[in-house]
């Protein structure tokens, strides 16, 4: 006798992320991204029409310098972590020209249900040279900027960016990839 | 991930008790992604739906609320403990904490909500005690939906759930109790299938 099986749905994230310089490209990676408990519970609340904190509406894309993380932990942080700057989880805005704000992404709509809900990409130029001279972490928030008290954490993401220059472009974009995955019992 | 438990009492006495995982459907991924993080208006509240045996071949995970050739809603049934014979139970959502009850928290990295639905079976109602008289039936799947109206097509179908391959037979004045518990979590993977296809 077969064993029933259930299906469930599967999102998957990852970060593209191009570093340019002059026209050269020094870095072109993925990195996978750690969803939040905070960001799954927010998700059901939004389906469900429990009220979250602040919008589901918008989403930003964030940077953070020295960023330390296990990735088998990565759903135990929360928005009230990054606020905190806590250890070395430290947002990184002024020195990318951002003035205090994360910069905005939109999401298409998924195509399909296997699909896609991919994110317009966003050029960031550094205007200090040297500083911050690494980048060690991407997140995904619904709070505009860092001094939001309130917010929700979707993901987060270790990577490896260093010696940023002055004039250097990153393009980060951010593909969400839903899926059904099916489990035995 | 998520299951059904059904609980079904006939005289105060249980005559089944079973769990019963459930397909979660694309059309409920794409209602997760679009609700969640492009402002598309919520649906709430879900609603939990029964399936009879009458004209039931089964189910499909292209089924949706407005088609769905493989079963039938069973309608003749009144709300408990609202009394309403023309809406589906609601299913209002809570988080639960690891010892099963209400909040936040529990087991490291996944988030359990649940609720219960109440049907009772010829209990109110006069149009349904008129239906239930001449009608048992053989359950054979349960269904999660956003559509409020028993019968209705309307609503994003999210889950369903097979029962049983033949049927547990159901008689008029029987309670049946429905709880649907959904985990979410997250686990590590590996990203390749993740990365966009250029």
């Amino acid at each position: 006798m077969s064993q029933p099986e259930q299906t469930y749905s599967r999102l998957g994230g990852v970060f593209h992320v191009v570093h340019e310089r002059g026209g050269s490209k020094l870095a072109d990676f993925y990195a996978p991204n750690g969803v939040t408990s905070e960001g799954l519970v927010a998700m059901w609340n939004v389906a469900t029409g429990s009220p979250i904190k602040g919008s589901p509406a918008q989403w930003y894309l964030g940077v953070l310098q020295k960023l330390t993380v296990n990735p088998a932990l990565q759903w135990a942080v929360s928005w009230a972590t990054i606020q905190s700057g806590a250890g070395r989880w430290s947002p990184v805005s002024t020195q990318l020209g951002w003035g205090g704000l994360l910069d905005p992404i939109t999401f298409d709509a998924p195509i399909n249900g296997t699909t896609l809900a991919s994110v317009v990409m966003q050029t960031i130029t550094s205007s200090t040279a040297g500083s911050p001279p690494f980048i060690e972490g991407l997140f995904i928030t619904n709070a505009p900027n860092t001094s939001v008290s309130s917010a929700v954490l979707w993901c987060t993401a270790p990577v490896t960016l260093t010696s940023l220059s002055s004039g250097d472009v990153l393009t980060i974009s951010y593909t969400l990839t839903t899926s059904i995955g099916t489990e035995g019992l | 991930m998520g299951a059904f438990s059904l609980k079904a009492t006939r005289d105060g006495k249980v005559i089944h008790d079973g769990v019963y995982p459930n397909r979660w459907l694309v059309p409920g991924s794409d209602y997760l992604i679009n609700t969640f993080f492009r402002g598309t208006p919520n649906e709430a509240p879900f609603h939990i739906g029964l399936i009879g045996d009458l004209g039931f071949t089964g189910l499909s995970d292209a089924d949706t609320m407005a088609s769905h050739s493989g079963w039938t809603e069973f309608s003749r049934y009144t709300n408990y403990p609202s009394g309403q014979a023309t809406l589906r139970p609601e299913f209002l959502s809570w988080l639960e904490n690891s010892s099963g009850y209400p909040g936040t928290g529990g087991p490291a990295g996944a988030i359990n909500t649940r609720d219960t639905a109440g049907f009772t079976f010829g209990n109110g109602g006069s149009l349904a005690s008129q239906f239930i008289v001449n009608s048992t039936v053989k359950l054979r799947a349960i269904f999660l939906t956003s559509g409020s109206a028993i019968g209705g097509t309307a609503g994003t179908l999210f889950a369903t759930a097979l029962v049983d391959s033949v049927g547990n037979e159901l008689r008029v004045g029987d309670a049946v109790e429905i709880e649907y518990r959904h985990q979410l979590k997250t686990v590590l993977e590996e990203i390749t299938e993740f990365i966009p296809r250029t």
